[in-house]
């Protein structure tokens, strides 16, 4: 069907609920409720049917293709041996995802365009742009054939890009190198300075290394103090209120994608479609994107067990190195609509609001905000004594630490997942780097880097702590890996870094990303000391440690720990888990797990630095909260 | 921004005022002792031999040493301290701050009692404002319900051990207000509240409890010994417990006044009266306490602790009617001077009337320290014998403490035993009956100490030199 170039988008004479009813595909009923939904949330209305699952996706594209009398195709092989590959590879595959279209074929007067959205303005700008003197003719797929093909032909551009695209843009930030040849060379030079030291004068060698930590431990407990105060005062307002939230036009509400990265998680898949059912946001402007890894078919086939509507569409990333969640999402990215976009684990149950807390977030904030950061908690928090200390962590992390941060307009490390992206802003920074394992953290810093602004907003997103210790300390491993990639990414050049994110943030970078996992490592060697000179009362250590550096390390190891301790009880309050707080008393040996962690995430930086440890999910006894709307 | 500017600007002024405060008491030489015998224990722990460290903290509370440590000017550094306590108070209250509660806050810190204790026992009006703001948020905490209220309570109390160790004997009214503010609620709520607003304190008891077994062998060193900088001169008491209560009533008359408008919200308040009243008692009571059980003096400046809690809770009540509070304010001030200088303790009355110009008694002055220090100086002594722990205005005016033998020091009793072999001079308080070296030679008193001649000779202190030690004069 050939349309003239000047408008290919139009409205025929019978209305596509009309033709519905009439070939008996929906009742009026089920129109009349879709027509309800339309009032209220705006949007195409056959588009509204699907996600409200009342046609197949398949319907809906043959009654779409009916309606504007156009062809539809489904033979997805035919689509792809169809289309010309010298044509299609003149273009951005980018922006052939994003309008959804494929330039097909060209005779030199005529261009055949297959598309999932036909006679929309998109489309209509698409060829303008790049087909202004030509006949168009349009021929409708359906939007999981249009991806398919264009993987199909862009497959080793896409996942380059996902891989490479940070490196290519800033090379800098790029994790594909550990350690830089400076970095490499200070290192040396430590060590060199080091033995000299011990060679020269043992005492005030050690002296020298133990003040240095003495002196990082003061201010780290500082650092904290100030910043966990500020994040306490957030809990006197509320920075969506729900007035807000109900005064939302939701007409106006954008497209919102959410990427769903998964790997082996068959359990689990079941809880997010669920929530997502319920989340209170229009679905027809849901993008649910499940990235899927090409040997992962028992979460695919779990996933289509639950029957997710329209709006949900499946990804399988290709198989390829390194095979990280980072790398997932930048492959989703290319196939992401919406105008915003968040991240969930397959386990994850977000309060029902959020997206619309997050969009009243992004408009009251302004445009230099790229992220807004949601609250992470756990729905498992009294199945063990591990789960108990991991939610206690993770509210004093989430409701105080990273509140403190903001207000404090500080850069915060992204948590593992709700934060919720302004995603031509996510692009332009250059999205997640795929060879950081907390490409999270990463990612907020490098946004306050280049100038934007990262939020936090007051909604929670309930995940499944781990309960078991093992599981525990590969999840945490990865975690401080990544950190330490994070710090050796941004320290590469600390005037670079002093420029782009001032002397506070430099002050928080050193001290919450590179603090922590260095906080890690050299706590078990301070409490061995420690617990040597208790019990044994050995004047031996009496060199190295002379009075004032001894009456310091005794403040830190008291103080420091009490501090820390003393913060965490913090954590029970806004949430009401007051019993979970006697447990802040245990935190010394959660410590001693996270050091024990910390090891191995440091061995790990030498031998297998992109390594992704899998965290198993859905081993929790505990039954998920349904989520109610 | 300007919160921070407001306090740079209290800090200023204060400082100034208190220093200019000091200048006018200096020109009577007077400096109170138990400032002096501070600096001269920090002057210990820096310059000993060895320093002694342990003096932070196994008898004195750190937070009181530990500015005299860094600033080691003993009247800037009491300067330093009260301004930049008073200007951070401030600041918690800086919003609220109309004419109003500023003639208050001016009527409050510009009383001579409140000047003498900024200038003279810092630690004092540290252990006043942190006492207040910790009730403060306590009762915030009751009436608003925001956790952070209830961690600086729990903070600032604990805090409070550091200042003044005698702190944990507010534990059991802040439990009993806790309870009463709580017994309503969930008992997991009770528990976690009691544990966030005890923890700090009782940690650090604990925690002190611990550093004392560690390096002295007795967990309640710091508790027991006989040396506290703050046991002050019982001698200076001359008036009765409820007389000095209804003083102190007096000089802290707002309190009283503030008390009365917090029983008329009542209707408001509903059951947290009862729990607020008991903390907003806690000083009343604690005061009552301390003095019956011996263990604090009784100055008139305890009034001004009360008068600190009048102000924080008026203006937590929203400064209700300010005219009548402004008047009472006027009037503690009007009492504070009379009571000071008519009935006050020494220290108090002598400071009070220098600032007001009128004739100060010589009495208390540190003429004779500077004398005796000046002697041990002249006579060419090279090793001391002291016990510093009434001599330390001599240790400290001399400025080399590494020259005395202190009873810190291990090898103080085999000298003292035999001093001639040891040292060549003694130095002795012959006020002090529990003056160790006075003790080992009582008739020093009268000026005789074998081997050793009668070098410098003052109303209170004693030089001997041994004979032979050439008069540098």
């Amino acid at each position: 069907m050939a349309q003239g170039s000047s408008s290919i988008s139009g409205s025929p004479s019978k209305k596509l609920g009309e033709v519905l009813v009439e070939e008996g595909v929906i009742t009026p009923e089920q129109l009349e409720e879709a027509l309800s939904y339309q009032r209220k949330y705006g949007g195409r209305l056959g588009w509204i049917l699907a996600c409200l699952g009342y046609i197949r996706r398949i319907d809906l594209y043959r009654v779409l293709a009916k309606h504007f009398g156009l062809e539809l195709w489904l033979d997805r092989e035919g689509i792809i041996s169809y289309i010309d590959h010298r044509l299609i590879s003149r273009f951005i595959p980018n922006e052939l995802a994003n309008h959804e279209v494929i330039p097909a074929r060209s005779d030199g007067k005529t261009v055949v365009i297959l598309t999932s959205d036909p006679m929309s303005k998109r489309l209509e700008s698409f060829c303008k742009k790049h087909f202004p003197d030509k006949q168009i003719k349009q021929i409708v797929i359906t939007d999981l054939d249009l991806i398919k093909s264009l993987e199909h032909f862009f497959k080793d551009k896409f996942i380059d890009r996902a891989i490479n695209g940070l490196f290519y843009l800033t090379p800098q930030y790029s994790a594909s190198i550990v350690f830089s040849k400076t970095q490499v060379f200070l290192m040396g030079a430590l060590i060199f300075l080091f033995l000299i030291g011990i060679y020269f004068n043992v005492r005030l060698t050690f002296v020298i290394i133990l003040l240095f930590i003495q002196i990082f431990y003061v201010f780290s407990i500082l650092f904290k103090l100030v910043v966990s105060i500020a994040g306490a005062k957030s809990e006197m307002q509320q920075f969506i209120t729900d007035e807000e939230v109900k005064a939302l036009e939701e007409k106006d509400l954008p497209v919102y994608t959410v990427l769903v990265p998964v790997y082996k998680e068959p359990e689990v898949i079941g809880i997010l479609i669920n929530s997502l059912k319920k989340i209170d946001y229009p679905q027809n402007k849901l993008d649910v994107i499940l990235l899927l890894e090409e040997d992962d078919k028992e979460t695919l086939e779990a996933a289509k067990a639950h029957k997710p509507p329209a709006n949900w569409r499946f990804l399988i990333v290709p198989n390829s190195i390194p095979k990280t969640k980072p790398k997932a999402c930048n492959y989703g990215l290319f196939f992401a609509r919406g105008k915003y976009l968040t991240i969930y684990d397959a386990e994850d149950i977000p309060d029902p609001d959020q997206l619309k807390k997050v969009v009243i977030a992004f408009r009251k904030s302004g445009e230099k905000y790229m992220c807004f950061q949601a609250a992470l908690n756990y729905f498992n928090r009294k199945e063990n004594t591990l789960t108990k200390m991991f939610t206690l962590e993770y509210s004093y992390w989430f409701d105080y630490l990273l509140p403190g941060l903001y207000s404090l307009r500080l850069p915060i490390p992204l948590g593992g997942t709700s934060n919720h992206f302004d995603i031509e802003k996510l692009k332009e920074v250059g999205a997640w780097d795929p060879y950081n394992t907390t490409e999270d953290a990463d990612l907020g810093v490098r946004a306050f880097g280049r100038g934007y602004k990262v939020g936090v907003v007051n909604s929670t997103t309930y995940e499944e702590a781990n309960a078991r210790v093992r599981n525990w300390i590969r999840q945490r491993s990865r975690w401080i890996k990544g950190y330490m990639q994070t710090f050796l990414v941004h320290a590469r050049n600390p005037i670079s870094l002093y420029k782009a994110v001032g002397f506070r943030g430099m002050v928080t970078f050193y001290f919450l990303i590179g603090g922590t996992p260095f906080a890690f490592l050299i706590n078990p060697i301070m409490w061995a000391i420690f617990l040597v000179w208790l019990f044994t009362q050995t004047k031996a250590l009496d060199p190295v440690f002379p009075a004032p550096l001894m009456y310091m390390s005794l403040f830190n190891l008291l103080l420091g720990n009490f501090m820390g301790i003393y913060l965490n009880l913090l954590a029970v309050f806004k949430r009401r888990y007051y019993d979970l707080l006697p447990y802040a008393f245990l935190n010394p040996i959660y410590w001693m797990l996270h050091s024990r962690a910390s090891y191995k995430a440091l061995h790990e930086l030498f031998t297998r630095p992109f390594y992704w440890q899998k965290t198993q999910h859905g081993i929790t006894k505990v039954k998920p909260p349904v989520v109610q709307h | 921004m300007r919160f921070i500017i407001l306090v740079f600007l209290a800090f200023l002024i204060f400082t100034i005022f208190f220093e200019a405060g000091n200048r006018i008491f200096q020109e009577y030489q007077y400096l109170h002792r138990d400032l002096l015998n501070l600096v001269e224990k920090a002057l210990i722990i820096r310059e000993g031999n060895p320093p002694r460290y342990e003096n932070a903290g196994f008898v004195y509370a750190p937070l009181a040493i530990i500015p005299v440590l860094i600033f080691k000017n003993p009247i800037l550094t009491s300067s330093i301290v009260s301004s930049l306590t008073l200007a951070l108070f401030i600041r918690q209250f800086a919003s609220r701050l109309g004419i109003y509660e500023v003639i208050g806050l001016i009527m409050l810190i510009f009383n001579p009692l409140t000047v003498f204790l900024a200038t003279q026992k810092f630690a004092f009006l540290v252990f006043y404002i942190l006492f207040t703001l910790s009730v403060y948020y306590a009762v915030k905490h009751i009436s608003e319900g925001f956790s952070l209220h209830a961690f600086a309570s729990g903070m600032l109390l604990g805090m409070l051990f550091f200042v003044d160790f005698r702190a944990i004997l507010a534990i059991p009214f802040f439990l009993l207000g806790i309870w009463l503010s709580t017994m309503h609620k969930e008992q997991a709520y009770i528990i976690a509240i009691t544990i966030v607003k005890l923890t700090p304190i009782i940690f650090f008891f604990l925690m002190w409890m611990y550093i004392n077994w560690v390096f002295v062998k007795d967990p309640l060193h710091f508790i027991k010994s006989p040396y506290s900088v703050f046991a002050g001169d019982i001698t200076s008491i001359r008036i009765s417990i409820p007389e000095l209560l209804i003083y102190s009533f007096a000089v802290g008359i707002t309190y009283i006044f503030v008390l009365f408008l917090m029983l008329k919200k009542s209707e408001t308040l509903g059951f947290y009266l009862l729990p607020l009243l008991i903390f907003y008692s806690t000083p009343a009571i604690i005061l009552t306490l301390s003095i019956k059980m011996d263990i604090f003096i009784p100055y008139m400046n305890l009034g001004i602790f009360l008068g600190f809690f009048g102000f924080v809770f008026w203006v937590w009540l929203g400064s209700p009617r300010p005219v009548v509070y402004i008047s009472l304010s006027t009037l503690s001030l009007l009492i504070s001077i009379f009571l000071a200088i008519k009935i006050g303790e020494d220290n108090e009355k002598f400071f009070t009337r220098a600032l007001l110009g009128l004739k100060v008694d010589n009495r208390l002055n540190i003429k004779e320290e500077i004398e005796a220090a000046r002697a041990v100086i002249n006579v060419g002594c090279k090793k001391i014998l002291t016990d510093d722990n009434f001599t330390y205005g001599v240790v400290y005016f001399h400025g080399r403490p590494k020259k005395f033998v202190l009873p810190y020091n291990y090898e103080f009793f085999s000298y003292l035993s035999f001093p001639k072999y040891h040292v060549d001079c003694l130095l002795l308080d012959r006020t002090q009956k529990r003056d160790l070296v006075l003790r080992r030679f009582p008739k020093a008193s009268v000026g005789f100490v074998s081997d050793y001649y009668l070098a410098f000779e003052g109303e209170r202190y004693m030089l001997y030199a041994r004979m032979g030690v050439e008069n540098a004069k």
